[in-house]
């Protein structure tokens, strides 16, 4: 029940994605100082993404210790 | 292992090398360029290497003293991990070095042949490769005392190779990489002082993300050998 609700969230801002890649477009910042900020966030994402990966092999880790 | 509180300063440390590695202002050195923004990353796989096989060493050592199996599996595993941010750092290397020391105007296998010569590069392969043998000599023991014992000895010669495979043959031979004389990265001129400010937070957080990962590996091969750890315990105490 818990994995579906996050599924419909995720896909919910899957869905909504275009519109904030639209608001970053009229926005300054990611289109100043040759588009450097494109490249951090980027990056940032990967390493979110590969912590919440870690986070969440450690959760289940934690599982199988009990 | 159960604290949280330096994952998260893994993160931020992280976030601030990966930021502020993108906008720090950095001295504008020919060849280099904008390419010395890797101090921050290709170095820093290296920084994560050396502590991840020092922890390893430690745990060897505390084998040896108590002759715990749970010690073994902690040596083995920072080694691995150390052996994969070695990898990564020898290939961020391969990327960078590619565009700044070999000559663009020579045919690419007269440039590998120049390029191979640097010091350092055959110092890492050494480094790597002893620690490659450390992996195979422990899968080639079948019998779980003798393995831990043998690989235990074999993992201090290891690290003890690291110093003069990776710190102190390259210095005393001609080079191109940067950090010549002195430590490489650590050296007080070679390295402005907005970048040192990225740079050690950087380090240590890439430290620490090799630490974590380790962990994680660590308590799986716990759980995994829970049965072999405790038959161990429980013949040990009767055999005292």
């Amino acid at each position: 029940m818990k994995t579906k609700f996050y599924k419909q969230i995720f896909a919910v801002l899957l869905l909504l994605l275009p519109a904030f890649v639209h608001a970053q477009a009229v926005d300054n910042l990611m289109r100043s100082s040759n588009r450097i900020y494109v490249v951090i966030s980027v990056l940032v994402l990967i390493l979110a993404v590969l912590i919440l990966y870690l986070i969440r092999v450690e959760r289940k880790i934690k599982n199988l210790e009990k | 292992m159960r604290k949280t509180w330096w994952k998260v300063l893994c993160v931020v440390l992280l976030l601030i090398a990966i930021i502020g590695g993108m906008l720090v202002k950095i001295p504008n050195l020919p060849v280099l360029g904008e390419t010395s923004r890797n101090l921050f990353y290709h170095v820093g796989m290296w920084a994560a290497m050396m502590v991840l096989f020092a922890c390893s060493v430690v745990h060897s050592i505390k084998y040896l003293r108590t002759y715990d199996l749970k010690y073994d599996i902690y040596a083995k595993n920072y080694a691995t991990t150390g052996i994969l941010f070695g990898l990564l750092g020898y290939f961020t290397g391969v990327i960078w070095m590619s565009y700044t020391w070999a000559d663009p105007n020579n045919p690419s296998f007269q440039s590998f042949a120049a390029v191979v010569r640097e010091p350092k590069i055959i110092g890492t392969v050494v480094a790597l490769l002893i620690y490659f043998a450390y992996l195979i000599l422990r899968d080639s023991v079948q019998d779980f005392d003798k393995k831990a014992r043998v690989s235990a000895v074999y993992n201090i010669f290891a690290f003890a190779m690291l110093f003069p495979t990776i710190w102190i043959v390259p210095r005393l031979l001609p080079s191109l990489h940067p950090g010549q004389d002195g430590n490489p990265a650590l050296n007080f001129k070679d390295v402005s002082s907005p970048m040192r400010m990225i740079q050690y937070p950087a380090f240590i957080g890439w430290a620490l993300l090799g630490v974590w990962i380790a962990s994680l590996k660590i308590r799986i091969n716990l759980i995994k050998n829970k049965d072999l750890l405790s038959d161990h315990k429980l013949q040990k105490n009767h055999e005292n």
